[in-house]
């Protein structure tokens, strides 16, 4: 077929948008039906309007891939613009990051105080809810309960920072904090509501349209240092009707912290979700991994968490394994897709001795990368996340999701923490930009319009052994995150310098192009998403020099060649994927999956069988293999940090910027990543998924567990099976023959 | 008959929506070819086909103080041809690798500027010549990454398109012109 004006643009023939526009309607009542629980893909296959395979029949008036009736041969429908209201590009500021409040004495600022095992403390059921009758009592707190979900370490590791927040509708923000003045956040003045829009040009967002951090913009940011845990109270204010949900998104939730080193109670396991009208308490304790077995006595000085007082915390540990930007996210069973398109993600930058986000401090162990000096830790003046994620919106402006199949999902509009490009004014000094790709199925692949360098120090919140020069980054994955630092001092006062992107998509299985940078400023690539979608604007002299650095040597890799690799396994991510079980709580059905350790079919996802069961205190290598077939998948492995051995059967294939350590590799079409990675510290069950969570939803996701960490772990582990009134426990539904 | 637009407005059921889609689509004259365009076919059957060329690199650069570079070495570029199942056009996955690509100014004192090992991957359709132009970035390794300047390697890759092996290729070498496209406000 022709690839070509698959994305429609707004000045197509009227009646090409709208033939599209009929087409994605229709789609969207799909969407909405199966998001509301009225139909499964099962039945949709039933009805034929889908394939095994995941697709849309390619019937004219549903599938954006069947030939447009108004168009010549061989152009599909395809998709209908998302409608810019006469907004231009580059006319609004950039919000930074609204910072969550950390409250101090997490047991007396949460009420109630939190518990280390669930909080069963029942109350009354609202009937809106899913299988809940007039009287239906259940637990407050949706966290599973017993000992096996009780908070590991919770005694160790005592909370010291509540965090607080809810899941919500779009609502105006009224108590915008960006933690840094007006002056570095392009001028704009917290004290003004920010309501919910794009682009204050294009329309308000409705209560229905998304559901963020606390129902509002700018998305979230949380802050947090080594040896401080944290105590995240997540409230699900989401309404209690499943078909409230504007057309798409579950309104039960589970909050994952990529890729937080803390026990699996903690990680937002997928089967492990709650409703509206509960929260779950996440025990986040900060720690180093290998804080059992390295640097017992906490005597390394690079081991350490920042103090206020411009010091260091010595902490028990590996330096090695210091970990700096994540974000979390929603990881519902089957909803990951939708429910993060909607608004459930945010960032979380974690402070070190070695990272301490002051650049001025000089004591042989701070590596002074940007930050600022304000403040003795955690200074975001020259700090700045980016959040980029491709949107759409239908008519009326309300953000809008569209199944094609079950390849992707793909936004024709780009946005930078939640706006529609935006500009952000700079001065003329070195900036470190913690970037993350929150999108469904789309890669980026990162320029500078000027094609000048761009320094990346970091990989999945993994500073680098020694920093990069780069002037095109590498493509970045869904959930992947991209540290660089950019020196804006070699730019004049009034210059504008933009943010590329090359990787043209014309679909969501992979990216079908890598522009070149002349190929992308030319206007003339068919995806929206190509090009221009960041300006900087330096604006000004910094007030005082700069004296941040870019080290060159940071954090070498942890030593692992005295520690056994105890065994090997392989996981094959495929199509065509089959199941074996069929809980209708835990199973979900293809076309993806992974065929692991080359036995059997390609399964389908269902939390309640076990893949891999390795043993705490082991290391193993896992082979991550691409099925092929044309496509891409950025895999993401919960828990603790990997190395790279090698691309394609070679370290010589590992580049430059993924020899430090990673939790998402793209396994490149037809490639493979063989990776090592240690089970240590904690233990409960934990995930491996294809992170475009469109191929996570259906169903390339698997469950593997530490199971001998000691009581009052089991093995296996039982499944949890969470209802309004209560989480119960299942035994396994299947048990590879190779996992334990 | 039920047009599209019609079934929009029908809410009540979402199994009646869609039986009436399903009508809808097939029955309505409209919408009797149903042809695709995109029937995929997604079945993991790949074949790839790996090759590695080295190209010469050599140029002068003028960098913004005037002063002039002499560029030499050769650039590795590793290809390899991937065939998808699902009727797409073959590509493929290129890594270019300008690890020996370095310069001097002829002052012994200044040094060899180099790139790092600077590397970049690209998935790029296969065609018969493609032309791909890079910023590279070199500096000076005693003054670090922070130092960091950009030139303009284009490489002309020539390609077998019935094996998909690379078949030759040259590349040149000059100034970013990139950086002309800075505007001021």
């Amino acid at each position: 077929m022709s690839e070509r004006n698959f994305f429609l643009r707004e000045n197509a023939s009227k009646a090409r948008l709208r033939e599209a526009e009929n087409a994605r309607r229709n789609r969207q009542e799909i969407l909405k039906a199966h998001s509301q629980g009225q139909v499964t893909r099962r039945d949709l296959i039933k009805m034929g309007l889908m394939t095994g395979a995941g697709l849309l029949l390619p019937m004219k008036g549903l599938s954006p891939f069947a030939r447009s009736a108004y168009a010549s041969s061989n152009i599909p429908t395809g998709l209908p613009p998302s409608p810019l209201f006469g907004v231009q590009p580059f006319t609004q500021p950039m919000a930074r990051f609204d910072l969550l409040p950390r409250h101090t004495s997490p047991s007396t600022f949460l009420n109630p105080a939190p518990t280390a095992a669930s909080n069963q403390t029942q109350q009354l059921l609202n009937t809106a809810l899913e299988g809940v009758r007039a009287g239906d009592t259940g637990p407050i707190e949706g966290r599973p309960p017993g000992a096996i979900w009780t908070h590991q370490g919770f005694s160790t590791f005592p909370p010291q920072i509540a965090i607080e927040a809810t899941q919500e509708g779009a609502k105006t923000n009224t108590v915008y904090n960006p933690g840094v003045p007006s002056s570095l956040n392009s001028g704009i003045n917290p004290a003004t509501p920010v309501p919910f829009k794009f682009h204050p040009g294009l329309p308000t967002q409705g209560p229905l349209a998304v559901w963020t951090f606390n129902g509002t913009v700018p998305p979230k940011l949380a802050i947090a240092r080594y040896a401080e845990p944290i105590l995240f109270r997540h409230h699900n204010l989401l309404p209690f009707d499943i078909t409230q949900n504007g057309g798409f998104g579950r309104h039960t939730i589970s909050t994952h912290e990529h890729n937080g080193h803390h026990g699996a109670e903690n990680d937002g396991f997928t089967g492990a979700f709650f409703y509206p009208g509960q929260f779950y308490d996440y025990h986040w304790p900060i720690v180093l991994a290998g804080f059992r077995t390295i640097n017992t006595a906490a005597t390394d000085p690079k081991a350490g968490s920042p103090t206020d007082a411009g010091g260091i915390l010595k902490v028990p540990g590996d330096w090695h394994e210091t970990m700096s930007t994540h974000w979390f996210h929603d990881h519902m069973f089957s909803f990951t897709s939708q429910n993060v398109y909607k608004g459930n993600a945010a960032m979380f930058n974690i402070y070190s001795s070695l990272d301490r986000g002051n650049e001025s401090l000089n004591d042989g162990t701070n590596l002074r990368l940007p930050s600022g000096t304000a403040k003795s830790w955690g200074n975001l003046d020259y700090d700045v996340n980016l959040m980029l994620a491709d949107k759409a919106w239908d008519a009326n402006g309300q953000l809008s999701m569209d199944i094609f199949d079950f390849d992707g999902f793909l936004g024709d509009q780009m946005t930078v923490n939640l706006a529609y490009k935006p500009y952000f004014e700079v001065e003329r000094r070195k900036y470190r930009f913690r970037i993350l790709n929150a999108s469904v199925s789309r890669f980026f692949k990162l320029s500078l319009s000027d094609g000048s360098v761009m320094i990346q120090i970091a990989n999945d919140g993994n500073l680098f052994p020694h920093p990069v020069a780069l002037s095109e980054l590498d493509e970045q994955g869904i959930a992947e995150r991209y540290d660089i630092v950019i020196d804006f001092s070699r730019y004049s006062i009034g210059q504008r310098v933009h943010l590329v992107n090359l990787a043209e998509h014309q679909d969501g299985k992979k990216v079908a192009k890598d522009l070149t940078l002349a190929e992308a400023l030319s206007g003339n690539s068919s995806d929206p998403c190509v090009g221009r979608f960041l300006e900087f604007r330096i604006v000004r002299n910094p007030a005082v020099p700069d004296v941040s650095q870019v080290p060159a040597t940071m954090i070498p890799n942890p030593d692992l060649s005295l520690i056994p690799v105890v065994r090997e396994r392989t996981f094959e991510f495929n199509s065509g994927a089959g199941q074996t079980t069929n809980d209708p709580i835990t199973t979900a059905f293809g076309p993806w999956g992974i065929k692991t350790d080359n036995q059997g079919p390609t399964l389908a996802a269902d939390f309640g069988r076990i893949s891999a069961g390795p043993s705490s205190g082991t290391r193993e290598i896992w082979h991550l293999r691409n099925g092929g077939g044309g496509w891409d998948h950025p895999i993401h492995i919960h828990f603790e940090e990997c190395q790279t051995l090698a691309r394609n059967g070679s370290a010589a294939n590992v580049p430059a910027w993924e020899k430090g350590r990673k939790d998402v590799w793209r396994l490149r079409p037809s490639g493979s990543v063989d990776i090592t990675l240690q089970f240590r510290d904690w233990g409960g069950m934990f995930m491996e998924h294809c992170h475009n969570t469109v191929h996570e939803d259906n169903a390339m996701l698997l469950r593997w567990e530490i199971d001998n960490n000691g009581a009052p772990f089991l093995r296996p582990l039982p499944t949890p099976i969470p209802r309004p009134q209560g989480v119960t426990f299942q035994a396994p539904d299947d048990i590879l023959p190779t996992a334990f | 008959m039920k047009t599209l637009r019609n079934m929009k407005r029908r809410r009540s059921s979402f199994r009646l929506i869609v039986l009436s889609l399903v009508v809808g689509i097939i029955g309505g004259p409209a919408w009797s070819n149903t042809s695709g365009l995109a029937a995929t076919v997604q079945v993991a059957t790949v074949a790839t086909v790996d090759s590695t060329l080295d190209i010469p690199v050599s140029g002068t650069v003028i960098e913004s103080d005037g002063a002039i570079l002499t560029v030499s070495g050769y650039e590795t570029i590793n290809s390899t041809k991937v065939t998808d199942a699902d009727g797409t056009s073959p590509r493929v996955v290129l890594s270019f690798d300008f690890t020996h690509v370095m310069a001097s100014d002829g002052t012994p004192a200044t040094g060899v500027l180099k790139t790092g090992g600077y590397q970049v991957i690209k998935i790029r359709p296969l065609q018969a010549s493609d032309v791909i132009p890079i910023t590279c970035p070199y500096y000076l390794n005693k003054l670090g990454v922070s130092t960091a300047e950009t030139w303009l390697v284009t490489t002309t890759l020539k390609f077998d398109v019935i094996t998909g092996l690379l078949a030759g290729g040259s590349a040149s070498v000059g100034a970013n012109p990139y950086l002309s496209f800075t505007t001021f406000l």
